[in-house]
């Protein structure tokens, strides 16, 4: 069995396909402990990044000895990927650590020891949260260390492109504010100097005096962002600790032209966030604006924010806090228009007294509303309890509220940033739902009974660290996880964590007709195994019929089928039985599994498609070639088949889908991969049955994406019988959607289509289709 | 909301772990939890603080500057022979396993684990005591 045989090919696939298996696993393993469920320590980073980098090598090394050395630029970009890894590990910045400026666009909070807490908690708030927040640059530490170095010149060329382009993006010059702060790993974000620049000669210039002017023996980083005009400006420190207060958020506000005229205000950081204690300055009053005493005795109409502003800056302050992991100062201004923005960011620089134990006695478990589930991100929070549901739009979540849902599917990631926490009826800490919990900071309960059932608008506070959900906001249990130092995400090793996973991950190469898939463009581990995954498939389906030595030869299903369907057997997928090949014969279990749906014929659908002229004329123009992977095997579909493995390619001329999965009996080896791109009706209407699949796909908890008529789906860790259901599903799913783009004329068709789906599928196939993911 | 006020002794808890990390995860976790917990990444802090009082649970590291899990579980055990410990690390070979139950370990815990796993071990301590949280 040399190389190139196709033994040879086969054995590198499946040792490509059980180390994918292993490297997953432990990709999963550390977003995990990054949840805070697990204890770890530095020993467990350096090994777990150890353990990547050895299985992540050896799917190289495969994929090349099956390709004959075709792939060796993945050697190249496994070797950016490790240094990267090490250098992160060895107290380095990062693979983004030669940048010298960086567009609020690209930062992640994990890149706070490069970019500084100013710009990367600007960042977070405008990208991540969608909050009112003027849009900016940094000038990393790489940056500013240049400044001061030999490449002084080069440096400020790049600060000067980096404001133009962010003037371009402004629609036009307008007046910075400049801060620099202290950055690096210790950095903690203290602000230095802060200054008002205008144009991009100016803002160099007084970056350069600025940086000169500091004697800080360390790394330093600077935030650019356009100053934005002011009714009122403040901060808000999201903890203060005064005499006489429980932990509190504190609020200082004066007109610019009045410093002096300073309000300062104490709030609680439950929602929905009463004054504890106001000092307002005495201050001339129009007219028009007469005081009265309010029901709580304070004068109404004589503060510089009313208590609603306030309670929306605490809103914004307690997002920030969780996205950073400690409390920080914001810097807010009120414009004309009387909106709220955020425009600088500063750690908490005040001494905190030592937690008092006595204060810290825990509640009663037994007065808990709620227990049980399964950790998915730790820690504690209170808010108003809203329910949530793939349909919500962001918008309509007040900010910090507990959101509840039935299911934790990957629909509601993009609610994620806006909660305070999110409790869910079903789930699983390993689902793609938990991934972003732990990437957001936001404590997630999965799998909690009757989570469902809190009243909406009703205070709760959550504690995702006991699994526990008590009425009202237990002030034991938020000051506590106010306490520096105590919440999941505040360590070092946290930072470190995040930071390795980013190189590890995210998956960035999905589409395979992008021509931007290739080797080189492999950025994380992640992205190395998927491309050599699917280059490994490609090179098995590319096999030469009449040279697959000691493989079965392609078998044809004698089965009433929507199409034809060819079998290779890789060993222990078929039976041994003489006679054309029936559904019984078939012994690979997700094969199988997935005939079992595809053959129902109560499923299919039984009109035919209403093809129209600009249909054909669309169709025409794509030809199978340009939708497939391998012109040669342009419309014939192909089951690559063993015992617990199958690999499903369907080539129907105008569509092309994939189903690759493995179902073990243990789960953390189970996975589903489903790919589906192509169709013969137009761009929309394809577009459509893609959002058809997609929609199905999350509802059976798939983290799913789409671009254009490309949805590529996946799951992870599931028990064999889950599996073997999904796969059913995907089956039915298939026959389901055969030509269906030419019938999906309006957006409505998708949620029409979805149900029509699940209806049909319901009686044969119920296991797979709870009634929580049902279609709305 | 009402907080528990214990009407009998809690059960008590020494951490010990030279990574910091490791015990700001632990020791507010166990006190939430209703247990008295204090915990050092200083071993001979923690000695001292043995010395000076019983703690009816000991949670070690093993491979620690200065003075090694093994010692610091053999000095416990001396002074307060009923004292269960409890041994964490992420160094975990059978060698290891077997030195610390000869020695008299309750439960050995490799590193990285679920907070509820140490839970659990604790758990099983106060039934086999008698100890209630």
């Amino acid at each position: 069995m040399g190389p190139g045989s196709a033994r040879f090919l086969l054995r590198s696939f499946k040792r490509i396909l059980a180390v994918n298996t292993q490297v997953l696993e432990h990709m999963a393993r550390m977003d995990r402990v990054l949840g805070g469920e697990y204890v770890f320590d530095r020993a467990f980073l350096d090994s777990a990044v150890r353990t990547v980098c050895g299985l992540t090598y050896q799917v190289v090394y495969h994929l090349n000895g099956m390709a004959g050395e075709a792939y060796v630029e993945l050697y190249d970009a496994f070797l950016a990927v490790k240094d990267g890894l090490e250098d992160i590990l060895a107290g380095g910045l990062g693979p983004l650590a030669k940048r010298r400026v960086l567009p609020f666009s690209e930062l992640g909070w994990e890149m706070e020891p490069l970019a500084g807490m100013c710009a990367v908690g600007l960042a977070e708030l405008k990208y991540r949260l969608g909050l009112s927040v003027p849009d900016g640059l940094a000038v990393t530490v790489t940056g500013l260390a240049d400044l001061l170095g030999q490449d002084q010149e080069a440096a400020l060329e790049e600060i000067r492109a980096g404001v133009q382009s962010l003037y371009a993006d402004l629609g036009g010059p307008r007046a910075l504010t400049l801060t620099l702060t202290a950055a690096g790993p210790n950095g903690q974000g203290r602000i230095l100097a802060e200054t008002r620049v205008q144009g991009a000669e100016e803002a160099a210039a007084a970056l350069t005096t600025l940086v000169q002017a500091q004697d800080l023996n360390g790394p330093m980083a600077a935030c650019l962002r356009p100053e934005v005009p002011a009714l009122v400006r403040g901060t808000l420190q999201t903890l203060a600790h005064d005499p006489g207060l429980p932990p509190a958020m504190r609020i200082q506000a004066s007109p610019p032209a009045d410093p002096e005229a300073r309000d300062r205000v104490w709030l609680t950081r439950a929602a929905p966030h009463p004054f504890l204690r106001s000092r307002i300055a005495p201050k001339p009053l129009p007219e028009s604006q007469a005081l009265s005493l309010a029901r709580d005795g304070f004068m109404r109409g004589s503060a510089w924010l009313d208590p609603d502003q306030a309670a929306q800056l605490a809103e914004m302050g307690l997002a920030c806090e969780r996205t950073l992991g400690r409390p920080c100062v914001l810097a807010w201004t009120l414009d004309p228009k009387r909106v709220l923005w955020i425009d600088g960011v500063e750690a908490v620089t005040q001494i905190f007294p030592e937690q008092d134990e006595t204060v810290a006695s825990p509640p009663d478990p037994d007065q808990a509303l709620l227990s049980g589930g399964q950790m998915a991100r730790g820690g504690v929070a209170a808010g108003p309890v809203v329910q949530v549901t793939e349909d919500t739009g962001p918008e309509s979540v007040p900010l910090g509220a507990i959101g509840v849902a039935r299911a934790a599917t990957p629909g509601l990631s993009r609610l994620l940033p806006r909660l305070g926490a999110l409790l869910t009826e079903v789930g699983s800490p390993a689902s793609h739902l938990a991934t972003v919990a732990r990437e957001a900071h936001i404590p997630a309960l999965f799998g909690i009974k009757g989570a469902f059932s809190l009243t909406p608008g009703s205070l709760v506070t959550v504690d995702a660290d006991q699994g526990l959900v008590f009425p009202g906001a237990v002030d034991s249990l938020l000051g506590q996880a106010a306490t520096p130092g105590s919440g999941v995400g505040d360590d070092p090793e946290y930072l470190l964590l995040g930071r390795l996973l980013r190189l590890i991950r995210p998956l960035n190469l999905l589409d395979p007709r992008d021509p931007d898939f290739r080797a080189e463009s492999c950025r994380t581990c992640h992205d190395i195994i998927h491309f050599a995954h699917e280059k490994a498939v490609e090179l098995l389906l590319d096999l030469d019929a009449g040279h697959r030595s000691g493989l079965g030869a392609a078998v044809r299903l004698e089965e009433d089928s929507p199409f034809p369907l060819e079998v290779v057997d890789l060993g222990d997928g078929l039976a041994d039985a003489p006679g054309p090949l029936t559904l019984a014969q078939v012994e690979s279990r997700p094969l199988r599994a997935f005939l079992e749906g595809l053959l129902l014929k109560d499923v299919r659908r039984q009109t035919p498609a209403r093809l129209s002229l600009r249909d054909i004329m669309a169709g025409l123009t794509r030809t199978g070639a340009a939708l497939s992977l391998s012109p040669g095997e342009t419309g014939r579909n192909l089951a690559i088949a063993a015992r617990d493995y199958a690999n499903i390619s369907l080539r129907l001329g105008y569509h092309f889908s994939v189903v690759d999965a493995v179902v073990s009996d243990r789960p953390e080896h189970t996975f589903i991969y489903f790919r589906f791109a192509g169709g013969f009706a137009d761009a929309d209407r394809r577009a459509r049955r893609a959002e058809l699949i997609l929609g199905v796909l999350e509802r059976l908890d798939f983290a799913a994406s789409r671009s254009g008529d490309l949805v590529v789906g996946k799951r992870k860790l599931m028990e064999a019988d889950e599996a073997l259901d999904v796969l059913r599903l995907l089956g039915a799913l298939s026959a389901f959607t055969r030509q269906l783009d030419v019938d999906m004329i309006s957006e409505q068709d998708i949620g029409r289509l979805i149900r029509e789906f699940m209806d049909l599928a319901r009686p044969v196939l119920g296991p797979a289709l709870k009634s929580d993911r049902e279609a709305p | 909301m009402e907080t528990r006020t214990p009407d009998r002794a809690r059960t008590s808890i020494l951490m010990l772990d030279d990574e910091p990390i490791v015990c700001k995860r632990l020791r507010p976790f166990f006190q939430k939890a209703g247990y008295e917990a204090e915990a050092y990444s200083s071993p001979l802090e923690a000695l001292e603080r043995v010395k000076a009082r019983r703690f009816d649970v000991v949670i070690t590291d093993l491979k620690m500057e200065g003075l090694d899990g093994l010692t610091f579980l053999e000095k416990v055990k001396v002074l307060h022979p009923d004292t269960d410990v409890i041994v964490i690390t992420g160094f975990a070979t059978m060698e290891t396993a077997r030195e610390s139950f000869r020695k008299g370990v309750f439960d050995f815990v490799a590193k990285p684990f679920k907070l509820t796993e140490i839970l659990d071990v604790v758990r099983r301590i106060e039934k086999e005591r008698g100890l209630h949280p």
